[in-house]
């Protein structure tokens, strides 16, 4: 028995001894990209993240997707939750899909550290390089001024429309809502019985059509910290939304994708990020056209931006870096623009042959494009999560008509106020 | 002419047997709703059907037949006019239904349906006198009571609290649905709960991870929340700092929801009773 042991020691001796021989000389630096990316985004980013390792073999990038095919739920909420309990267990990844406000609260809590780090070190960025991002995303990821986060996978709200529709009926994508309730009304189609057939419009009677109405109107969320769409401005545009759902022009569907590449609705406001979906499965022709405006011409963005953690050993933090900058030069960005529906950060890769070549395909594209100069985003608060939970569930009440206009803009407002109250204001 | 309109008991049963038997989902066509007048005026809400029963909206009944209607949610029973009735009722985008059958039984008014424009729709007659006869429960010191206030002081909803050394936690208001955002609905055999929560960071550190919330039903089943349903989203509180939402739960009809349980990394877990 004794022998065994001894023999059983030796093995495991030559196996230790035989495996760190095998190791190169120089380790390699493995840095984790958590993300919410799947599907044809997922895989578009797996290519790039390959590419990477295949012409970094010092670093090895291994990104990892946070996200749940779970009954009725949402990759982002998935994210957030395993960042913010790798925290509390001082375990985070070296970096991560970030928002704005989600940046907001880590600058908060001393978990990331600022790019500005790195860009303005050799290796970084130069003037002209700063100057070549889209300045209304750079400008999203500089709270208090500071470049904390770079923009990665952004998409601009846009208004689809059935182009083949349209052309028949002899109109044109309305500019602002006053003549989009006109157009949404001509469109609509009822059959028999006063069934309708065909709606104006359809879109998630949510807080993201309130507020891309109200920013139309020349709204502004919160004044002096304190929230301010329950004035006019908000009035209204809640008002349109109920009148276009009781006129029925309006089809009020939180599986509103579906229902306009069905033909259930002649209009749907959403993000360029839908267009590949949208592409895949109607059956027409899909037409792009920038959301109506009535005071100021709006384009509201959305999506994320790339964060580094603080808790990263510094080589790691080095390595990431080198990966943002590959993953957002002028050629990548323009490849997974044209890969997703996303938009190029830099101003450059519009004229990148690969997105040139995009963009002859898919002429509607330049749309959003022409629209990047007048590009603005969420406020970057703290509490805007909670913020737009509370006014979708207000605005969603008042649309069904469950609850009273100014009163359901008033209890989001008040309850707002809570939350603002306590969050540290950033500009 | 309105002794002719009077439906007597056998022909009000018979029209109940309509309202829950083989002719509902033609009844119900549109929508599976049906408007409600009661003595030939709109009351502006309409009816439902659910499993073959009519049900007809609590608190815009009570109003519009001036009399008090109570749900006890924990003995399952209808206080109409001063009795109580066994029965079910349901939540309905945030409105409380109750069986037509349950009303028009306690009232004695009879039910009518009648056919306008080729729609079906609920009448109820009640005699002035029937109304008055009806003992109110509502105090008449409180002069303009709403049958919404009634339905708190009857016990609805009293908000629950927790804490421990970290957090604290507030369950201000809990409802069972059928639909969540006008769209989603449960599957066969279940219902929605949501929770109306607030939680507050007591300690004086900042709390990155405030935890993740299950319930616990009667029968001690553990059930996650459906996050992209709820409009409960997690994030980082500082000292003091709070944070509100709803969680939806999906639990099976037969059962209750008992707690509340946050679950928080390196702590205890911290539990709301919602008994």
């Amino acid at each position: 028995m004794k022998k065994f042991f001894q023999i059983i020691a030796i093995f495991s001796f030559i196996l230790v001894f035989l495996t760190s021989c095998s190791k190169t000389p120089r380790k390699k630096i493995v840095i984790t990209f958590w993300n919410a990316m799947n599907g044809s985004r997922g895989k578009a980013l797996q290519i790039l993240v390959n590419q990477f390792n295949a012409s970094h073999p010092r670093i090895f990038v291994k990104s990892v997707f946070k996200g749940s095919k779970a009954y009725y739920s949402n990759n982002y909420t998935i994210l957030i939750r395993d960042l913010l309990l790798s925290l509390k267990k001082n375990d985070p990844p070296t970096m991560a899909q970030v928002y704005e406000n989600w940046t907001a609260q880590f600058i908060g809590a001393h978990a990331i550290i600022p790019l500005e780090k790195f860009i303005h070190k050799k290796n970084g960025y130069t003037p002209k390089d700063l100057q070549d991002f889209v300045p209304a995303f750079l400008k999203s990821n500089e709270p208090n001024g500071v470049l904390w986060t770079l923009p990665f996978n952004k998409s601009l709200y846009v208004l689809y429309y059935n182009k083949s529709l349209f052309k028949k009926e002899g109109l044109k994508p309305p500019a602002t809502w006053d003549n989009f309730l006109t157009v949404a009304e001509e469109l609509t189609f009822t059959g028999r019985n006063r069934k309708v057939i065909r709606y104006g419009l359809t879109d998630p009677p949510d807080e993201n059509l309130f507020d891309i109405i109200f920013y139309a109107l020349g709204g502004i969320y919160f004044k002096h910290g304190r929230a301010d769409f329950n004035g006019e401005k908000g009035d209204y545009a809640l008002r349109l939304i109920r009148q276009m759902k009781n006129e029925k022009i309006f089809f009020p569907d939180y599986h509103a994708l579906q229902a306009f590449t069905e033909g259930k609705a002649a209009m749907y406001i959403d993000t360029t990020a839908a267009l590949p979906y949208l592409e895949a499965s109607a059956k027409f022709p899909i037409g792009i056209s920038r959301v109506p405006g009535e005071l100021k011409s709006i384009s509201l963005f959305a999506g994320t931006n790339l964060a580094i953690f603080k808790k990263s050993a510094p080589a790691q933090k080095k390595a990431a870096w080198i990966f943002i900058k590959w993953l957002l030069k002028p050629d990548r960005t323009a490849w997974w623009a044209a890969h997703t529906g996303y938009l190029p950060v830099r101003i450059s890769a519009i004229h990148s042959p690969v997105f040139v070549s995009y963009l002859k395909k898919h002429p509607e594209f330049k749309i959003p494009l022409q629209q990047l100069g007048r590009a603005f985003t969420d406020p970057r608060v703290w509490a805007w999560e909670s913020i737009r939970g509370i006014v979708g569930h207000e605005v969603e009440a008042a649309i069904f008509g469950r609850a009273k206009i100014k009163q359901a803009l008033n209890k989001a407002a008040e309850k707002t106020n809570l939350l603002l109250a306590q969050s540290p204001q950033q500009r | 002419m309105r002794r002719k309109l009077m439906f007597t008991m056998k022909r009000f049963f018979l029209i109940v047997f309509l309202l829950t038997g083989l002719f509902s989902p033609a009844i119900f066509a549109e929508k599976g709703r049906l408007k409600i007048y009661v003595n030939g005026r709109p009351i502006g809400f309409s009816a439902v059907e659910k499993h073959g029963i009519a049900y007809v909206p609590l608190i815009p009944m009570a109003i519009a037949l001036k009399i008090s209607i109570l749900w006890n949610p924990s003995s399952k029973t209808i206080g109409i006019a001063g009795k109580s009735y066994h029965s079910v009722a349901l939540f309905s985008r945030g409105i409380l239904y109750v069986p037509l059958e349950a009303v028009a039984t306690a009232i004695k008014a009879p039910v009518e349906l009648k056919i306008k424009n080729g729609k079906f729709f609920i009448e109820l007659h009640v005699e002035k006198h029937e109304a008055q006869v009806a003992p109110l429960l509502i105090k008449s010191s409180n002069p303009a009571p709403t049958p919404s206030q009634a339905l708190r002081e009857e016990g609805f909803f009293a908000p629950k609290t927790a804490a421990d050394a970290y957090f604290s936690v507030t369950v201000t208001d809990m409802e069972t649905r059928d639909l969540i955002r006008d769209y989603y609905k449960p599957r066969g055999g279940d219902k929605f709960v949501v929770l109306h929560v607030s939680e507050q960071n007591i300690s004086n550190q900042i709390q990155m991870y405030t935890g993740q919330f299950t319930l616990k039903d009667s029968n001690g089943n553990s059930y996650n929340y459906l996050d992209g349903l709820s409009t409960f989203f997690l994030q980082i509180l500082r000292p003091g700092g709070i944070n509100f939402g709803s969680l939806v739960f999906e639990i099976p009809d037969s059962e209750s929801p008992a707690e509340l349980i946050l679950h928080t990394y390196g702590n205890l877990p911290l539990t709301v009773s919602l008994r």
